[in-house]
């Protein structure tokens, strides 16, 4: 029987056990070092297969998260040769994988967004620590955010919820897409410019924008 | 309002993975081990057949006697593998005659030209990997034929492996009647490594339904990325492989970046069979023929003489034996029960029962506990450059055996590598 190592770190972000960011250059060296040692993978799963799963959901389902992060890391495992240890930053790499699969549910996640703007069921967010009014606000526009997320390219999809959903910073946004860091920033203000308007189109004014992580 | 936490707050937190779901991703994770890390023992890809898709096929097509499996004995059923007569070739030869072989390589390839660039650079290959397959006291051992084709993407848009199945032999003709005491079975579910194994035997690849028959193309694993060119563990774009050193020692220094020992074999060997991947790379001459230098220079290389190898092809052969602990490990494929999460495993008497996983731990072992492995390495005169790679057991544990001819356990056979326009059409669902 092969042994592998007993789980270590915390699926969790923010716990306590889980090195942050500032570790992408030991998360990078682990990963290398998988090649000879496969095991050593185990440390990236456990870190990051929480976080993946729950983006994966966010944008489709539950249901379909479980199966696809689990293809995520199947074949992050498998690919993992081609990782660039000494440039690439593993989280981006990770959620990368995680958005070509996505890709493949276009159509669901389509059907999911039109369903919420049909949908006259609205649910607050539950257990989100953010003020009242901010709760309020998303009720009533759910709808017309849902249809403006339906009608983005995917592309621009995919770098607006990279940032809103799964919090990457630029750079790992350019790793996740295998696009130029440099233009992350100006995708970005492009496509927020293009969901303002159309929110703004449906009567909703948005106010000051927060500060994205470079 | 922010825009960002409109769509952030669109739809309700999800709940975190139970445990059951965790454990699951973490077996499947571990299925789909692929010991050969980096090292794509990439082969001049020897593409036989015609892709099933006529559209943006450019795959270089070689004649079909290049396949070992034209030279087998059919019996109403599965061929039988053999290998050509002059396979042996002559294990008394010598280091020096060695060094001559690969310094004399080193000169014919130095008055080569660096083709003019294109879009992809192609490297097609056929492999072949015997893979003990069957239950308990009856299993037998079969070839696994399949092409093996590198693209290598100058632009960075896509680096696809396509490979596609060629078919099954049987190792023997006691492997033969073994497998008609089995039923005659078409399809197995394998651990099945893609390309050339590594020098300890057969090692746990990724799950895989091998069927008789030639498969369709599929893509094992494209990459997108500035630097396509893999030399050792270093990826490098088309510029930087055309500024290499023409300098065995620099060289050297390059393919051991990143490379450290471990269970795949001490630096030799992996030298050894990590060259001729660069060779198939579109350096220079200069680069080509430090490459050689490099190999007439590394300890326990041996000359064995004129052979022909599995495809019949005649060359010149150098080869390297070292020992390995450990060979040829796997991990059984699970099916798993869906609800319980139980698999199949099978208890000391020989039952096979429903039971539960272990967390962090896979069904599998190592076929051998210790092994001894020649690499060769079959270089055609004429050109100076790779004809094909061979991997053989020279000794097993007291008791073992290994029934394919010769040893044999893995090879590849070289095709020409060159650039080409477009990528071949590739099944989305083949693999």
């Amino acid at each position: 029987m092969t042994a592998m190592p007993s789980d270590s770190w915390s699926a969790e972000r923010g716990t306590a056990s889980v090195p942050d960011h500032d570790g992408s250059a030991s998360e990078a060296k682990t990963v290398q070092a998988s090649l000879a040692e496969p095991a050593r993978f185990g440390l990236i799963f456990d870190r990051y297969f929480a976080e993946i799963h729950r983006y994966i959901a966010r944008r489709l389902t539950s249901d379909a998260a479980d199966d696809i992060a689990a293809e995520t890391f199947a074949i992050a495992f498998r690919q993992r040769g081609r990782f660039d240890a000494s440039r690439g930053v593993v989280r981006g790499w990770l959620y990368g994988i995680a958005t070509n699969l996505i890709g493949r549910h276009h159509r669901s996640e389509i059907r999911e967004y039109r369903a919420i703007q049909r949908s006259a069921i609205v649910t607050a967010a539950d257990g989100q620590a953010e003020p009242a009014d901010v709760l309020v606000t998303a009720r009533i526009v759910r709808g017309q955010v849902a249809q403006a997320l339906a009608e983005l390219s995917r592309g621009d999809r995919d770098v607006l919820l990279l940032v809103a959903l799964g919090g990457l910073s630029h750079a790992e946004v350019a790793e996740a897409l295998g696009i130029p860091y440099g233009t992350v920033g100006s995708r970005l203000n492009r496509v927020r410019r293009k969901l303002r308007a159309r929110l703004s189109d449906s009567g909703l004014g948005t106010g000051p924008e927060e500060t994205d992580r470079g | 309002m922010d825009e960002l936490k409109l769509v952030r707050y669109l739809r309700p937190e999800p709940q975190a993975p139970g445990p059951e779901v965790v454990s699951a991703a973490r077996k499947r994770m571990w299925q789909h081990s692929r010991r050969r890390g980096r090292l794509r023992l990439r082969t001049g890809a020897v593409v036989l057949g015609a892709c099933a898709a006529a559209a943006a096929v450019t795959i270089a097509l070689i004649p079909g006697s290049k396949s070992p499996a034209n030279r087998t004995h059919p019996d109403g059923g599965l061929p039988v593998f053999v290998l050509p007569p002059g396979a042996a070739g002559n294990h008394a030869a010598s280091s020096g005659a060695a060094r001559r072989i690969l310094l004399d390589a080193a000169q014919t390839v130095a008055v080569g030209k660096t083709p003019p660039k294109g879009r992809y650079w192609e490297i097609p290959a056929v492999t072949g990997n015997f893979i003990p397959v069957g239950r308990g006291h009856d299993r037998y051992l079969v070839l696994e034929k399949s092409t093996f084709d590198l693209f290598m993407d100058r632009l960075r848009r896509s680096s696809p492996q396509v490979v596609q199945a060629l078919g099954v032999d049987l190792a023997s003709r006691a492997d033969r009647a073994a497998w008609r005491r089995a039923g005659s079975p078409t399809t197995w579910r394998v651990n099945k490594v893609f390309g050339l194994a590594t020098p300890n035997g057969p090692v746990d690849g990724e799950d895989h339904d091998l069927t008789t028959g030639r498969g369709p193309l599929f893509d094992i694993g494209s990459m997108s990325r500035a630097q396509p060119f893999e030399v050792g563990y270093t990826f490098l774009s088309y510029r930087q492989l055309l500024a290499l050193p023409a300098s065995p020692r620099l060289l050297k220094k390059l393919l051991f970046k990143g490379w450290f020992p471990s269970y795949l074999g001490n630096a030799s060997s992996y030298l050894f069979r990590t060259v001729p991947t660069v060779l198939d790379m579109p350096v220079t001459p200069g680069v080509r023929a430090a490459l050689y230098r490099m190999l007439a220079g590394l300890p326990g290389v041996r000359s064995a003489g004129q052979v022909q190898d599995v495809a019949g092809q005649r060359g010149l052969a150098v080869t390297l034996t070292e020992r390995y602990a450990r060979c040829g490990q796997y991990t059984q494929g699970h099916f798993v029960q869906t609800g319980t999460q139980k698999v199949r495993a099978t208890t000391k008497d020989g039952k096979r029962v429903w039971a539960k996983l272990k967390v962090g731990h896979t069904v599998g072992g190592y076929l051998f506990s210790s092994c001894v492995v020649q690499q060769r390495l079959v270089i055609n005169p004429a050109t100076g450059l790779p004809l094909s790679q061979e991997l053989r057991f020279r000794k097993l544990p007291h008791g073992r055996h290994w029934s394919a001819p010769g040893g044999l356990l893995s090879y590849e056979l070289f095709g020409t590598p060159q650039w080409t326009a477009t990528l071949p059409h590739r099944d989305p669902h083949g693999g």
